[in-house]
């Protein structure tokens, strides 16, 4: 630490810092276009030089480094002319297209020029044009206002892990362009329109909509991965007309998903359920809040039994409630003296699954030196957290993957082990004992019998040999046949080898439910045992049947034989909805109500509504509480969702804990994976058309490589489960992967 | 004493008097005044800021480009105006609405729009007979553009050398 | 003349290496391999010659040899620049075409220096015949074992390996050149860090023109003083010349430093006949022009030829007579830089085709009054603005033709058309 002066002023610096650091702290501006503080330095703007006493030229304040008894001036003459004159240069080949540039008004070149700029333009010959390509559904590109500042060329290569943008031609030809026809295809892409400092790059479902200082800006929280990765929702006349980045660095830095930030489209979707309706003799009647609610009053009671005693109720919610909706909804529940409660259903047997905590903070993920990846795609899946991971991989960390289909993954692998579903827990099991074996420990019965493979050793010693590592276990294995035991495993793995885990299986707001009690009670009954039993009367909360359940037909099938009453909250309109239920209740759907998020890292996330829910449609705990009153039930006096929080917070409730068991089934079969493309997990997502026109919205297929191809008798032209064949040789043999942005395998497929 | 001699003079000769009617008699030669308005009208100057029209360019394509900065700067809130992109890729207006209740009439939006597209014309002997008329629609504007499109271009031309 | 690197230019196949060795070639570096000389001698040889940095710079080679940290035990690598792209030089592709041994030498001896185990020669694309010579040398010199891993049983190591260039300008620039070397676009990178810390793939570099390198073997060989005294004050030894342009002998010529003009325009033969000395460009297109009296009266040494106004730079002499139309060679010259600069950097990327397009219309008959102010002001803009010093080399010209040359450029404005009437 040590003092320079800036512009006559003494201000602390430390060694190794550049020069715009330390101003940006002591909140001198220095005009800047091309430095983002998330990305590498460039230096090519020429806009931030400031005039350093001794240096005969002046310095870009962006590139040098702070040294001890530096002098410099932000403002004198030689600084100020030096940046005046970048600033012409800069605007001669920029066209004066403002007034119909989305970037108006929150554009960095034009509040730069109102400082920098000439008042008239000494360029008298033809400007530069370029011509645009389409780079995708979500990019709308107008390359002509590029200053080249390569921000996003620099995004790409540093934090999207793709070089998608690259710059093309010299001198002034130099164009910044996709180098490949096929469009921006990362996962990250909006970030681009977030870090381009003019209106190259904007957003195309946004495009020519407003402006930006006509919308109301909220904060708010993304819920569609772990993260919860913070946002601005930017709102007018009541709808939601953007969402941008907020920056956070305990959790999602400056970026967020192109997930989070183009699904906002799918509220104003016209499948979106707006009025309450009621089945009256099997046809659906609109009606007033009223009557909806007494008819499901009276209908519960009814079917149900009792008030303080309904045994044949089952409620059923999705992982993409807010923890005060679970927490109603199950206090709710247990009041009327019912124990089955589950929001796990796309999960085919409940006592074999996951179970495994969290314990890493996200912003210790990047410090890392060793990660071990079992069972997820990372990338496409949880991007934010995949991102911390290859922000390690840079730092010098590895990581090691257990998968049973190759992927394309942004970061360095060190060592892929593509294998069968079944064979995940054995390779576990084996690098258990190998683990326990080198730490002189015991080995357990179980582990004695298994051979030790030479990947077990690899993996194992790895993960022994590192200071602070990582194992991440994830979706891909929750219907795996030893979950469990694959859950204990890394358990067991982690605690041998000092290492910390991280389960991405719990997937949406999952994390809330649990900690809301949003399970089976003791003699309650999970969502399979539900279907399986006469349930007299159901509460589906926001249930699309053939997104959410392990096996959709099934589901479907048991929630319309029984003759079951069924009352359905839900804010998009579904056709097996309407098939199966008495009842719909329209509620808010994302940004529409406030609520809190839990993240990996169990932090509570809260939000305040940013729009109003549509038309008759309703914040989901208030019809809950509503419901309550009228089931005349006491407790339920709440004003505002935070009430519920602070008292949901004061009943926090624990999952069930596993015992520490290992008992490894083999199987011989083909085995399927069945995993939602990454933009299809949600309802919201699914209604976003923009994400779904993507190349990742596209994602609908079958992989498997040809040897289980011919074992099933299938060709790359036929169908498998309703999903398109795909052969390739990225998959092990034997399984299928399934990425799908349909709706699950029914009864008859499987 | 002298002052009150003059008085009686002034008095008796009826100097007043024949003052005030040879006013009266000059007026009775000279050249009327009065305008009859509607038929007859006082010159206007061209900055004179009556009401609103969008105008067009000489190919008939609209000038108006959503840009939406005579809606941010207009201190009367009085317009409003919704964009989307048009099938060809331009960026065009949708609604554009000024509510003749709210604006003041200071010419603002004409100063702000950067195609020159919103003027404030010279008529200003405009009536309407509901509550609804008092909101200029994007319609109703165009249409005005058109039919005064002569006068618009004739004032703009004048005016255009003190700009 | 011709004691250095053209010392056997007259001999037969002067690129073999008999040849070479026969005249004392790789003495120096049997010395090194047999332990005789320690890289601080050398260093201190060095810094004595006065050899300065022949790529234009000019900065002391030996200084810049110190630099490396030359004793921790991280990969470091010697690169030399045969990027030769300067408009007006081509001393370069002779010295590899004529005296390749001597450059291979000479970066041994380097690489031996700053414990640099690994070379490259970064040759310009476009000199196939000198790419020939000179991998033609590395395999000569490779068989009779004086390169590679234990150099003849000794504890030094040397690779050397040649890159062929891609055509592009400004990878004659050291950052440039580094980031063409590792297979990337030819951009400067900003300094600092400079490439003595961070170089080619991260790892201290020295970049050093051809010339200098040439020079080492026989500076070692004949004593650093013997070297400084064939030159004048701060300007030791002797220097290639590459006199082009309206001269009846264009040719290069390795004489002593401090040769007066005079006696170099007549070694190539004087102006052509009729004709009158206009104008000198001493160091190549970058370097300010100079009138035909100041560059008369000027001695070819750095000082002399700064106090003259100008740069030696390469050493890349453009004699025009007084059939050059000024606006016309500066337009040419804009051109260049407006073509080569590779967009990097703003004031650059957009001033080079500003100065282009004003100068063009001002060829075109189009000129305006105003625009000899803006043409200068833009100059200046750009001048010290820019991450690499090609920025600057556009702009410095732009100023010493209007500043030497005010009248031809106000004629061409006003008449749209040249002063100089037999203009071809």
């Amino acid at each position: 630490m040590f003092e320079i002066e800036i512009d006559g002023k003494l201000v602390n610096a430390e060694a190794g810092e550049k020069l715009i650091e330390v101003t940006d702290r002591v909140g001198i501006s220095v005009p800047r276009f091309c430095y983002h503080e998330k990305l590498s330095v460039a230096a090519n703007c020429r806009m931030c030089l400031v005039d350093v006493e001794g240096a005969p030229k002046p310095q870009p304040a962006c590139s040098t480094p702070v040294s001890e008894g530096m002098k410099v001036s932000t403002q004198n003459e030689k600084a100020k002319s030096a940046q005046k004159s970048v600033m012409e240069f800069l605007l001669i080949n920029h066209p004066l297209d403002c007034p119909i540039c989305d970037q108006g008004g929150e554009c960095e070149l034009q509040d730069v020029a109102m400082s920098y700029g000439s008042n008239v333009s000494r360029f008298n010959e033809g400007k530069r044009v370029i011509a645009d390509s389409n780079i995708g559904a979500l990019i709308h590109t107008d390359m002509t206002r590029c200053i080249h500042c390569t921000r996003c060329v620099r995004f790409g290569t540093e934090i999207a892990g793709i070089m998608e943008m690259g710059g093309t031609g010299r001198g002034e030809s130099l164009k910044i362009e996709p180098f490949l026809n096929e469009g921006i295809q990362s996962e990250l892409s909006g970030n681009m329109i977030d870090v381009c400092p003019v209106g190259a790059l904007t957003s195309k479902p946004f495009r020519y909509e407003l402006r930006s200082w006509q919308m109301n800006s909220t904060e708010s929280i993304a819920r569609h991965d772990l993260v919860g990765s913070n946002i601005n929702v930017q709102t007018y006349k009541g709808k939601v007309k953007r969402i941008v980045a907020r920056s956070n660095d305990s959790v999602n830095e400056t970026w967020i998903s192109d997930r989070d930030r183009f699904s906002y489209e799918g509220l104003s979707h016209s499948n979106r359920l707006l009025k309450p309706q009621v089945k009256f003799d099997g046809t659906w009647k609109e009606v007033s809040w009223e009557v909806a609610l007494d008819f499901c009053v009276k209908g519960l009671l009814r079917s149900a039994g009792e008030s303080n005693s309904m045994n044949s109720l089952g409620v059923l919610a999705s992982k993409t409630a807010t923890l005060e909706e679970y927490y109603l909804l199950q206090k709710l529940v247990s009041e009327l003296g019912c124990e089955n409660i589950d929001y796990r259903l796309g999960v085919k047997d409940t006592k074999n699954t996951i179970n495994l905590e969290s314990n890493v903070k996200l912003s210790d993920l990047e410090k890392i030196d060793h990660a071990l990846i079992v069972g997820s795609y990372t990338r496409l899946e949880q991007p934010m957290i995949n991102h911390r991971l290859r922000k390690a991989a840079l730092r010098g960390g590895t990581v090691d993957v257990i998968n049973s289909m190759q992927f394309d993954f942004n970061l360095a692998l060190n060592n892929e082990n593509i294998i069968i579903p079944c064979e995940i827990a054995n390779l576990l099991a084996s690098t258990l004992k190998v683990v326990l074996e080198s730490t002189n420990q015991d080995v357990p019965e179980e582990l004695n019998k298994l051979t030790i493979t030479k990947s077990a050793t690899k993996i194992a010693k790895k993960l022994l040999s590192s200071d602070a590592s990582v194992i991440v276990l994830g979706e891909h294995v929750i219907n795996n046949d030893n979950a469990k035991n694959i859950s204990n495993l890394v358990a067991m793995l982690a605690k041998n080898t000092n290492s910390s885990t991280l389960n991405l299986s719990k997937t949406g707001n999952s994390i809330a439910a649990d900690i809301a009690g949003f399970f089976p009670g003791k003699d309650g009954l999970d969502v399979n045992s539900m279907l399986g039993k006469d349930m007299n009367a159901y509460i589906m909360f926001d249930v699309y049947p053939e997104y959410d359940f392990h096996n959709s037909s099934t589901a479907i099938k048991a929630l319309s034989d029984k003759n079951s009453f069924i009352v359905s909250m839900n804010s998009f309109y579904n056709n097996n909805v309407a098939d199966y239920s008495d009842v719909m209740l329209p509620i808010s759907s994302y940004y529409e109500t406030s609520g809190t998020h839990v993240n990996i890292e169990g932090e509570f996330q809260t939000f305040a509504a940013s729009v109003k829910a549509p038309q008759e449609s309703k914040p989901a705990w208030k019809v809950i509480k509503v419901l309550a009153d009228l089931l005349d039930i006491s407790g339920f006096n709440y004003s505002d969702s935070s009430n519920v929080l602070e008292e949901a917070k004061h009943n926090i409730k624990q999952g069930h804990r596993a015992e520490e068991s290992i008992n490894i089934t083999d199987t011989n079969s083909v085995e399927v994976i069945w995993q939602p493309s990454p933009y299809s997990i949600d309802a919201l997502l699914r209604h976003s058309d923009s994400l779904q026109e993507t190349k990742i919205g596209q994602i609908n297929k079958a992989t498997m490589n040809s040897s289980t191809a011919k074992h099933l008798n299938l060709g790359d032209k036929d169908d498998y489960l309703g999903v398109p064949v795909v052969i390739s040789s990225l998959v092990a043999n034997n399984c299928v992967f399934i990425n799908a942005n349909k709706s699950t395998p029914s009864e008859e497929q499987a | 004493m002298f002052d009150k001699l003059i008085k009686i003079f002034k008095d008796f000769t009826l100097s007043e008097l024949l003052l005030g009617m040879s006013v009266t008699a000059k007026e009775l030669v000279n050249t009327k005044i009065t305008v009859q308005f509607p038929e007859e009208r006082t010159p206007i100057s061209p900055r004179f800021r009556g009401i609103h029209a969008l105008r067009r360019y000489p190919n008939g394509e609209e000038r108006c480009i959503a840009c939406k900065l005579c809606e941010a700067v207009c201190p009367a809130n009085a317009i409003t105006i919704e964009s989307e992109m048009r099938d060809d890729g331009t960026r065009r207006t949708t609604q554009y609405d000024i509510d003749l209740f709210k604006c003041i009439y200071c010419g603002f939006c004409e100063e702000a729009c950067p195609v020159d597209a919103i003027v404030e014309t010279q008529i200003f002997d405009y009536a309407f007979e509901s509550r609804e008329g008092s909101v200029l629609t994007k319609e109703r504007l165009l249409e005005i553009g058109d039919e005064n499109k002569k006068l618009i271009d004739k004032t703009k031309l004048e005016d255009s050398k003190y700009r | 003349m011709n004691e250095v690197c053209f010392k056997n230019i007259d001999k037969k196949e002067p690129w073999s290496l008999s040849t070479y060795e026969a005249s004392g070639g790789y003495s120096v570096w049997r010395k090194i391999l047999k332990g005789e000389l320690s890289p601080e001698n050398i260093i201190d040889e060095l810094k004595a010659s006065g050899l300065r940095g022949r790529g234009g710079a000019g900065f002391p080679t030996g200084l810049k040899w110190s630099f490396m940290p030359r004793n921790s035990d991280i990969q470091k690598y010697v690169v030399c620049n045969s990027d030769e792209g300067e408009p007006g030089t081509c001393k370069d592709r002779d010295i590899l075409r004529f005296n390749p041994h001597s450059v291979i030498e000479g970066m041994a001896i380097g690489g031996y220096v700053m414990k640099a185990s690994v070379g490259y020669n970064y040759i310009r694309g476009e000199f196939m015949e000198p790419f020939y010579r000179f991998e033609a040398a590395l395999k000569e010199a490779y068989k009779t074992g004086l390169l590679g891993k234990n150099i003849s049983g000794s504890s030094v190591s040397f690779d050397l390996y040649t890159h062929l260039g891609a055509g592009a300008y400004i990878c004659g620039e050291e950052t440039a050149l580094i980031e063409s070397l590792e297979g990337k676009k030819g951009q400067p990178r900003f300094k600092p860090p400079f490439p003595a810390n961070v170089g080619l793939y991260g790892k201290p570099t020295t970049v050093n023109n051809t010339e200098s390198f040439a020079s080492v073997p026989e500076i070692l060989a004949k004593g650093g003083k013997w070297f400084h005294d064939l030159g004048v004050k701060n300007s030791g030894g002797c220097k290639l010349f590459s006199v082009t342009g309206h001269v009846k002998r264009p040719a290069n010529f390795e004489v002593p430093m401090g040769i007066p003009f005079k006696d170099l325009l007549d070694m190539a033969g004087g102006i052509r006949d009729g004709r009158k000395l206009k104008a000198v460009i001493p160091g190549g297109s970058s370097t300010p022009v100079l009138t035909a009296d100041e560059a008369l009266a000027m001695n070819m040494d750095y000082d002399s030829i700064e106090n003259a106004g100008s740069m030696l730079g390469a050493g890349s002499v453009i004699v025009m007579d007084d059939s050059t139309c000024m606006v016309k060679t500066l337009t040419r010259l804009a051109h260049f830089y407006y073509d080569e600069s590779c967009g990097q950097c703003t004031p650059c990327r957009e001033g080079t085709g500003w100065l282009y397009r004003i100068l063009k219309r001002i060829m075109d008959g189009d000129g305006k009054s105003g625009d000899l102010d803006l043409l200068n002001n833009v100059g200046s803009n750009i001048l010290g603005n820019t991450i690499c010093a090609l920025g600057d080399a556009a702009a410095m010209p732009v100023e010493s033709f209007l500043r030497n040359f005010s009248e031809e450029f106000e004629y061409y404005i006003e008449n749209g058309k040249s002063m100089v009437k037999d203009n071809v």
